[in-house]
């Protein structure tokens, strides 16, 4: 993969998968994408999500946007 | 897609290329050596007509080109000699050169790459620009040595050879454009979840 641009956009998909205590396996087969690509989300090495993608995450861990994701004023990592 | 086609190519094209180089010096040191004739041909009488010819009734006989051949040249006919027929061989061994290293980078790097749209549009920019100028390089040669044998003929600026290679190297760089922009909406979309 290609060196990615730095960002201040923070993924929480760890925590909300402890709260509900799901695994990143069983969020995947939920929502219909690959472990390998939600552990890209996870890791925060993703460039861009997909409106359908979130839909149904938030659908599968009865979330906002707002919980999965969120914006650091700290600035890039 | 199927690597042994294509590293046989890389393979074949790189073998080409080399010979196209080693043919290219061995010409040149070998006409720089021979003291024999150095001949041209010409087109300059075409369509004259040749009287005197056997033939049979209401047949009319016109020459095509013309073949002039100088015994003890000069140096000057010498260089023109070699500057007529060398700069293709030339330009043919860099151009398979440049193929066989974007074949490389293919099988190397895959097709769709920065590396392979780099290497297709350099090798489009050469193939367009490199055969006008080879082609006005080698025609001004064979004109001046045209010219130096039948002064009647005169010399000047001429461009020989295979043109229509300007449109296909122009087709290599808006291809290599293509998959340049290709690759980088490619880049983008790895990323998208």
């Amino acid at each position: 993969m290609p060196e990615e641009e730095p960002h201040a956009i923070r993924i929480h998909l760890d925590r909300l998968l402890a709260e509900r205590g799901m695994t990143l396996t069983e969020l995947a087969a939920q929502v219909g994408i690959t472990v390998v690509n939600l552990s890209v989300l996870k890791n925060g090495r993703a460039k861009a999500i997909r409106f359908s993608t979130l839909s149904k995450i938030c659908d599968a861990l009865q979330c906002q946007p707002g919980d999965l994701i969120s914006h650091d004023p700290a600035g890039p990592s | 897609m199927d690597t042994r086609l294509t590293r046989t190519l890389a393979s074949a094209t790189f073998v080409l290329a080399v010979l196209g180089g080693l043919a290219f010096v061995g010409t040149a040191v070998t006409h720089l050596l021979d003291d024999g004739a150095v001949c041209v041909r010409t087109g300059f009488w075409a369509n004259a007509s040749l009287d005197g010819l056997p033939l049979g009734g209401g047949v009319e006989a016109s020459s095509s080109t013309a073949r002039l051949c100088q015994a003890a040249p000069s140096a000057g006919q010498r260089a023109a000699d070699l500057g007529a027929g060398l700069p293709w061989l030339l330009f043919g061994s860099l151009a398979l050169l440049l193929f066989s290293r974007l074949l490389k980078a293919v099988l190397l790097l895959g097709p769709f790459t920065d590396a392979a749209a780099r290497r297709l549009r350099v090798l489009g920019w050469f193939v367009a620009l490199g055969t006008p100028l080879t082609g006005l390089v080698a025609g001004w040669s064979q004109s001046w040595l045209v010219g130096s044998m039948a002064p009647l003929a005169g010399s000047g600026p001429t461009v020989s050879g295979p043109l229509g290679l300007v449109l296909a190297g122009l087709a290599a760089v808006v291809m290599g454009s293509i998959m340049r922009e290709g690759v980088r909406m490619r880049e983008d979309l790895e990323g998208t979840i």
